[in-house]
């Protein structure tokens, strides 16, 4: 009997309690959502370079799949020998002493042949003997500018030295 | 006053007052019923119309949802080309049956090749363009990789908001950046662009979208527009 009694006032003061309970409000409301994305492939640049005739022949070679890149190159031999250059299309000298190739160099592309001759060779030379000539080449990736023209930003390219 | 505590108390006067109260309950639901039905006449006839609420997302004019967003950003070019600003105008189109408040989440963030998400790479190179007057940017809930704006008039039915974005492009810097071992750290990231579009009624919005959305705002009903804080 005194279980049922303290049941009853447990109900009863459940029921007063939600009276001070406040409406619980509802609103219209929605939603939606989308997303999207892709994978950045860098597979970056290499340079071929070949040697024979004292002229030291090179090609710059972008990734298949690699972002788009502006590349420039040029060679560095000291004070003992002379270099000529001789590039076929797309190559061109610099104010700054670089030789830039001017068209953008897509992914899986190659560059046109860039010539690096030296120039007062021993004429008792041998094969085997040392010439330290060094070929530095650069790339920057493809920049855009508002009005959607390509250029390149040479501070933010990478050296790279063959 | 004995005889009559134990008829009131006996089993069988227990059956008769549970039966008779049965029959109350029954007899008062079709009392009811009927007079509901004498009521009806086709006189009257009464109408109810739910107010609905819709939203879209537009991206480059053409509804974008679930994983179709950036879906045609390489139509032109094949392959993805850092620094390349691609087009991607986006809005808000209120497609529902009553005026509403909206606001967009943006969200920026590399994951690997099984989906992970790549903490270690910047949310940043993965550059919006500003969005246009009228959206506010949220101080308090914007971090690097999420952008919440607030949309500060009212959307009517069927209008669109001005634009959030007008182009997306990916930092060329990603390009020269290497990890310890000498190898590119964006090679083979993928870049996710995720929108969230919420919006709330107009009436009662203030309300409506502390209890939607958690935010405090400020909605100037007469006005139609809306202000954080």
């Amino acid at each position: 009997m005194k279980r049922r009694s303290i049941a009853a006032f447990a109900l009863a003061a459940a029921l007063t309690a939600t009276a001070f309970v406040e409406p619980a409000m509802a609103y219209f409301t929605d939603s939606t959502q989308a997303q999207g994305g892709y994978t950045v492939i860098l597979g970056g640049t290499d340079i071929q370079e070949d040697f024979f005739d004292w002229t030291k022949h090179i090609t710059i070679t972008c990734s298949e799949g690699a972002q788009a890149y502006y590349v420039r190159a040029r060679a560095f031999a000291g004070k003992t020998y002379d270099l000529t250059y001789n590039g076929d299309d797309g190559w061109r000298l610099g104010a700054d002493g670089w030789y830039y190739y001017d068209p953008i160099l897509y992914g899986g592309e190659q560059t046109t042949e860039l010539r690096v001759r030296i120039e007062n060779v021993p004429a008792d030379a041998e094969p085997g003997d040392h010439f330290n000539v060094q070929v530095v080449y650069e790339c920057t990736p493809v920049l855009y500018g508002a009005d959607g023209t390509p250029y390149a930003d040479w501070k933010k390219g990478g050296a790279n030295w063959a | 006053m004995k005889r009559a505590k134990a008829i009131l108390t006996s089993p069988a006067a227990t059956v008769l007052a549970f039966l008779l109260a049965a029959g109350l309950l029954l007899f008062s639901t079709v009392g009811g019923a009927r007079a509901a039905l004498t009521y009806y006449s086709d006189t009257y006839a009464s109408r109810m119309q739910l107010s609905d609420i819709g939203v879209t997302l537009l991206e480059n004019g053409a509804e974008a949802s679930g994983d179709a967003l950036l879906g045609g950003m390489l139509a032109e070019d094949g392959q993805l080309t850092l620094n390349k600003p691609y087009a991607e105008t986006l809005c808000v189109k209120n497609n529902g049956a009553i005026n509403q408040y909206v606001r967009v989440s943006i969200y920026r963030y590399w994951v690997d090749a099984d989906g992970n998400k790549r903490t270690d790479l910047d949310p940043g190179m993965i550059r919006l363009s500003p969005a246009a007057a009228g959206w506010q940017v949220d101080p308090d809930a914007t971090t690097r990789e999420r952008t919440v704006l607030y949309y500060d008039q009212l959307l009517p039915v069927g209008a669109e908001t001005a634009s959030f974005a007008e182009t997306v492009a990916i930092d060329g810097a990603v390009a020269v950046q290497t990890d310890d071992a000498g190898g590119f750290l964006y090679n083979g990231a993928k870049f996710v662009l995720e929108i969230h579009v919420d919006a709330v009624q107009e009436n009662n919005a203030q309300a409506a979208a502390l209890s939607a959305w958690g935010r405090r705002v400020t909605v100037d009903e007469a006005a139609g527009t809306l202000r954080l804080g």
